[in-house]
């Protein structure tokens, strides 16, 4: 981490890329996550929590699909997280992560919070970031039936992915690798 | 699938039901018939003492018929195993196919009898060389017998083959322009518009069967005008049809609004380590495939050279409600223009380039301004500094309102 500091923050004028992938991270709503079944690539965009912590992003899954099934046999994982401007293409700014992903817990977010005792407090935790940065996701039982129909779905699983490598672009035409 | 569809070809019953045929594995069928008739044949020559002309021209009038039967029988299961269309007027269309191909009308049987009744009329009232060369000089009743069957066998297959192209082509038309008029998810699956373009080029190679007749023919006018005119009915119904079906959109309109309305895609690619990868790309959709003109030096073009598998997420999202939102992923190969494929085919380029400027004018101007102050491998200069990329869909899933919608592929 150390090293890369010195030869890719001078590409950002002297700024610090740090804070501008923090940003990303805690602000955006959509992660495109790539997963890769044999040689076939997969992208699905997901909700997901950035814990600093651990430098680590976690999402939630229906079990049966296909990115969970892709994780199982390889669990390497590319995402994307992204701002567009619609007028200027060097306005655009985003990072690509590279990283490991890992099962957390089955979680049903569903139920009500009284019926979280069976999971690890940092998977309780990261629950609690998801509704916060999701109010959707919050007391599913005041959502209307379709909501919950769908967060039923999508909310079986808590997956974790430790990122290992960031690529930040933004202002401009150019790459920052940020190694951690 | 209904009793209609289930209707298979004079021919193909026939070949069924006789003991003989029934036994034999479907393959060797057409190979057994062509023994068959052929032994029968060089055994009423033997008999008879017919010339060698005579028998040469008699076997190759059987090859054709082995030829028409062979194709015969392996489009006629291929229609019928055509999956139908999820649009209500477009699986009309697929019916009646079906119905006019296998159904209780027999139009391919009026036609042959009718090419049947014209050859025998010609050749009764206008004996000529080339009927005369297979009857010999002093026809006995089983060469004439063998010969009419020969010819009814030549005739119904001829007329097999110019319905099955005609229909082929009536199909493709309707599909065409019923496919204008889809609505919400109603579509052809692309994967029965290409088992129909190959059944189209199918019906081309009817030409082959017509072959080994060419000798017979080749010294009469009547009948060579005959040939060019069932030639030009089999090539033109054929190619036609094939270009009908190859302006049908590939995918129902709900998910062609998403191409057109989409401003970026995300293109995720692996390298042969299975490592994945994915970044955000600005695209064109040229109705059917997906143009992206990306950087030469970026990772995505290093893992396509090793893996031309990929996979691409279209989506728009609702700012405001996160549960609204539409994609669609296609996979598929991805093809790297080289500057050959760009000199044979400047004209994909040109529309490219026009769709990019169409649909990113801001981003297009700006690349322009900022020529001087990007670094090589940023600017636009196709082949130096960036290379276009054609994706051709395999596979696509849909999704709306963060729920699969699941559409026949």
């Amino acid at each position: 981490m150390e090293r890369s500091k010195t030869n890719t923050y001078s590409n950002l004028n002297g700024k610090d890329p740090k804070e501008a992938i923090t940003n990303l991270l805690k602000k955006s709503f959509f992660a495109y996550l790539c997963t890769v079944n044999g040689n076939m690539p997969h992208v699905t965009p997901v909700f997901f929590v950035y814990v600093e912590d651990s430098n680590s992003i976690y999402f939630m899954s229906s079990l049966k699909s296909k990115k969970m099934k892709n994780l199982l046999t390889n669990n390497r994982v590319s995402l994307t997280i992204d701002v567009r401007d619609p007028v200027n293409p060097f306005k655009n700014k985003g990072i690509m992560i590279e990283g490991i992903a890992q099962l957390v817990a089955e979680l049903y977010l569903w139920k009500p919070s009284s019926d979280r005792v069976f999971l690890k407090d940092s998977a309780k935790q990261v629950l609690e970031m998801f509704e916060k940065k999701y109010p959707i996701l919050k007391q599913p039982e005041l959502n209307n039936e379709k909501t919950l129909e769908l967060i039923r779905k999508f909310a079986e699983v808590l997956v974790s992915i430790k990122l290992k490598k960031i690529i930040y672009w933004g202002g401009g035409p150019k790459f920052t690798r940020v190694k951690y | 699938m209904n009793n209609e569809a289930k209707k298979k070809w004079i021919y193909e019953i026939i070949v069924d039901k006789v003991p003989l045929f029934s036994i034999i594995p479907k393959r060797f069928r057409v190979l057994f018939q062509l023994t068959i008739m052929e032994t029968v044949g060089l055994s009423i020559a033997y008999y008879e003492g017919l010339e060698v002309r005579s028998i040469i021209l008699g076997s190759l009038a059987i090859l054709a018929v082995a030829i028409w039967s062979q194709i015969a029988i392996y489009i006629g299961p291929a229609v019928r195993g055509l999956r139908n269309p999820s649009s209500p007027q477009e699986l009309n269309i697929m019916e009646s196919y079906r119905q006019y191909l296998f159904g209780e009308k027999r139009y391919e049987l009026i036609i042959g009898v009718f090419i049947f009744s014209l050859m025998l009329a010609y050749f009764i009232f206008s004996p000529k060389e080339p009927l005369m060369i297979l009857l010999g000089k002093t026809p006995s009743f089983t060469i004439v017998f063998f010969v009419s069957i020969l010819l009814w066998d030549l005739t119904y297959r001829i007329g097999l083959s110019l319905w099955a192209s005609v229909a082929s082509l009536n199909c493709s038309m309707r599909l065409f322009f019923a496919s204008k008029t889809r609505f919400k998810l109603g579509y052809t699956s692309y994967k029965e518009l290409n088992s129909l373009k190959f059944l189209s080029m199918i019906n081309l190679s009817f030409l082959i069967g017509f072959m080994p007749l060419i000798p017979l023919s080749i010294k009469d006018s009547f009948l060579i005008s005959f040939a060019t005119m069932y030639m030009s009915i089999i090539i033109f119904s054929s190619i036609l049809s094939w270009k009908f079906l190859d302006r049908i959109p590939l995918y129902p309109p709900e998910v062609l609004w998403l191409f057109e309305e989409a401003m970026y895609a995300y293109i995720g690619t692996s390298n042969k380590n299975r490592m994945p990868h994915v970044t955000p790309v600005i695209f064109v959709f040229d109705g059917k495939e997906v143009y992206m003109a990306t950087s030469k030096i970026s990772r995505k073009v290093a893992n396509l050279k090793e893996n031309n598998d990929v996979a691409l997420l279209i989506d728009i999202r609702d700012p405001v409600n996160l549960l609204n939102n539409r994609a669609v992923m296609i996979k598929g190969k991805a093809k790297i223009f080289n500057p050959f494929d760009a000199i044979i085919r400047f004209w994909i380029l040109i529309k490219i380039r026009r769709l990019f400027h169409h649909k990113y004018p801001h981003y297009m101007k700006k690349y322009v301004e900022e020529r001087d102050n990007i670094p090589l491998a940023w600017q636009t200069t196709l082949f130096v500094s960036r290379l276009l990329i054609r994706i051709r869909m395999e596979e696509f899933i849909y999704w709306k309102e963060a729920k699969r919608i699941h559409i026949p592929i």
